[in-house]
């Protein structure tokens, strides 16, 4: 194919079983834990490189076997899987490079890798069946991954999002087996050429994979706040994305306004909600899970073309935030803003400039990554969500500013070591994308505006730093209650789907 | 709709587990409940295999080949095996964490260890 022998559908099969196949590799060298997801990385780079330069070559589609689409296991590689693929290996080698400075076993090497792997063929799925088996995967993975230093709150929290994620798993497969009735194929591609009218299959499908995409009724934030240092980057960096994928992929083909109107207020409600609760937190690690919540917002919101760029963009500022806070708990040893505050210790340029980039990113100031995408999700509603959710991007403003204000800084660099080199690289990650894609877009893009928010935005930070009051909702985020609202959602809409 | 015995009882089972998972306050009957849920699941894809017919879709010898109305259709079972492990898996790990919850907290009743957990997580931010 013109020049790019890799870009082929038994190259794209091959890829897939290679990774998942190297992961294994680590139990049985177990030396080389550190360097096989690595070499993982490098040959996959090379895949999605020469994906990204010949755009031509794009859509790859592979049926494993000789069954037929309509039967089959289908691949589908095409610009939301490259985007999303993309995502995932950045945040993995920065979080990689992380790890190395804490003495990890084996084992910690082994899942992360196999979560990797996962999430390359989970990008990749194109059939309803396949789907479920890679999400579930992934969040078995997960699971594990976020009671990982065995402490209590982190075990309690793991078993909530388990039990809530088997019950949504469980609406998932109801939906499955309905589509299936109703059409006798999962394959995605068949379905959209099929046009099915089947509303209520599809509700169940979405609101299962919500669950996963952590907005606001349907999440438990402990699950990101608890969890360690690395596990929160990925977390909330592109474990979530995986629901949202398959939300914008499906969702882009299938025509249902009763399911779009659901995903947009949703999206609307999580941003407003996931905001003002953000805006009460005290503990660093909560105000970013809460950001990711309403980030989460925003993308369902942006739909098929800006929501899947968005996410890109937020997937690499939310691992280089969290691994930035990791960075700032590990000085001071605190996680409270308020203490934080109170001490004498100041953070070198090393370790201050990633924050502060990832800061003006998620403030959407211009240039840097994020803020074009925003933007252009902002002005695609109408004029009361544009209004509502330009007060969400403040809000966001403020409580990421209430972090970056509480810290001292110092001006002298301090010797170079795997963490600043980590969220160094997120950050010149962040820079040169976001310079590329504004700079084509420079009409959309309104400095001015952009400016202003944000200079209103610390001044407002400043105001409230100490004024406002602690308070977090735990009432909501009870496996009961969550499972209620989730219950009550899904009947209400399944009622409306039949009339 | 509900012109078959099996898609009732069916029925029945899902409400049965869905009612369970929210109402049963003991973390362990919450996951029996998922089982139960679990097992309606399976029994939704069966029910959809065996739409057309219930003959297995087995070949003997002297046999010509069926119409695909005449027997069961083989893909639902195949796809609920995979189902079924995954379901096992999770439920597997759910139970060495509730195991490590009552080692933990020493009670199953999720508002009292939601109470301890609350307490633990605002006295560890002010310490």
């Amino acid at each position: 194919m013109n020049g790019f022998p890799i870009l082929t559908p038994e190259f794209l099969q091959l890829l897939i079983i290679v990774c998942l196949s190297t992961p294994f590799l680590i139990p049985v060298v177990k030396r080389a834990a550190k360097v096989i997801p690595m070499i993982q990385i490098a040959f996959v780079s090379v895949f999605l490189v020469s994906a990204f330069l010949n755009p031509d070559g794009l859509p790859l589609k592979a049926v494993f076997g000789g069954w037929g689409n309509r039967r089959g296991v289908e691949i589908l590689f095409d610009h939301t899987s490259l985007l999303f693929i993309a995502a995932a290996y950045i945040v993995f080698l920065a979080v990689f490079v992380y790890a190395l400075s804490g003495k990890k076993e084996w084992q910690y090497y082994f899942l992360m890798n196999l979560i990797l792997s996962t999430l390359t063929a989970l990008f990749v799925a194109n059939d309803l069946f396949n789907i479920y088996v890679t999400l579930e995967l992934l969040s078995l993975l997960s699971y594990l991954m976020i009671s990982y230093e065995n402490r209590s709150r982190q075990i309690w929290a793991s078993l909530k999002y388990m039990i809530l994620g088997a019950v949504g798993f469980n609406i998932f497969l109801i939906g499955t087996a309905l589509v299936y009735a109703h059409t006798g194929t999962l394959n995605m591609t068949v379905l959209s050429s099929m046009k099915t009218d089947a509303t209520l299959p599809f509700l169940m499908i979405f609101s299962a994979l919500l669950i996963k995409s952590g907005v606001f009724f349907y999440s438990i934030p402990e699950t990101r706040s608890e969890s360690s240092t690395t596990i929160s980057a990925i977390l909330s960096g592109i474990i979530i994305k995986a629901g949202l994928f398959h939300i914008i992929r499906i969702s882009s083909v299938l025509n249902s306004p009763l399911i779009n109107t659901y995903l947009l207020w949703t999206g609307v409600i999580s941003a407003v909600a996931g905001t003002l609760i953000m805006l009460t937190q005290r503990d660093i690690k909560l105000i970013l899970a809460f950001s990711t919540m309403s980030h989460v917002g925003f993308i369902l919101a942006g739909g098929e073309v800006f929501g899947a760029e968005y996410a890109f963009a937020h997937a690499i500022i939310k691992a280089l935030l969290f691994l930035s806070a990791g960075t700032i708990i590990k000085q001071y040893g605190s996680r409270n803003i308020e203490r934080i505050q109170t001490m004498k210790k100041r953070l070198s340029l090393n370790n201050s400039l990633p924050l502060l980039i990832g800061f003006f990113s998620t403030a959407g100031l211009p240039f840097f990554l994020g803020s074009l995408f925003k933007k252009q999700i902002v002005y695609n509603l109408n004029p009361v969500l544009n209004l509502l959710l330009s007060l969400v991007s403040l809000g966001t403003t403020i409580a990421v500013g209430k972090i970056v204000l509480s810290v001292h800084y110092s001006f002298s660099f301090e010797r170079l070591t795997p963490r600043t080199l980590s969220i160094t690289f997120l950050a010149m990650v962040s820079l040169i994308t976001g310079v590329y894609r504004t700079l084509p877009n420079l009409a959309v893009m309104h400095p001015g505006e952009s400016l202003l928010f944000f200079s209103v935005g610390i001044a407002l930070s400043l105001f409230l730093k100490n004024r406002t009051k602690v308070f977090y909702p735990n009432l909501l985020f009870k496996t009961r209650h969550v499972l209620g609202i989730y219950y009550l959602i899904l009947g209400l809409l399944a009622g409306l789907s039949v009339l | 709709m509900f012109d078959s015995i099996e898609l009732v009882f069916i029925i029945t089972i899902t409400l049965i587990g869905f009612y369970g998972v929210f109402f049963s306050e003991n973390l362990i009957k919450k996951l029996l409940m998922l089982g139960v849920l679990n097992a309606s699941t399976i029994g939704i894809f069966l029910y959809v295999g065996s739409f057309y017919s219930t003959i297995p879709p087995i070949l003997s010898g002297t046999q010509k080949l069926f119409h695909y109305t005449e027997y069961a259709d083989p893909l639902p079972q195949a796809l609920v095996l995979t189902a079924v492990v995954i379901g096992f898996a999770t439920q597997s790990l759910s139970l060495v964490y509730v195991m490590y919850v009552s080692r933990y907290f020493h009670t199953l009743e999720e508002e009292k260890i939601e109470r301890v957990v609350e307490n633990e997580r605002i006295s560890d931010l002010d310490a």
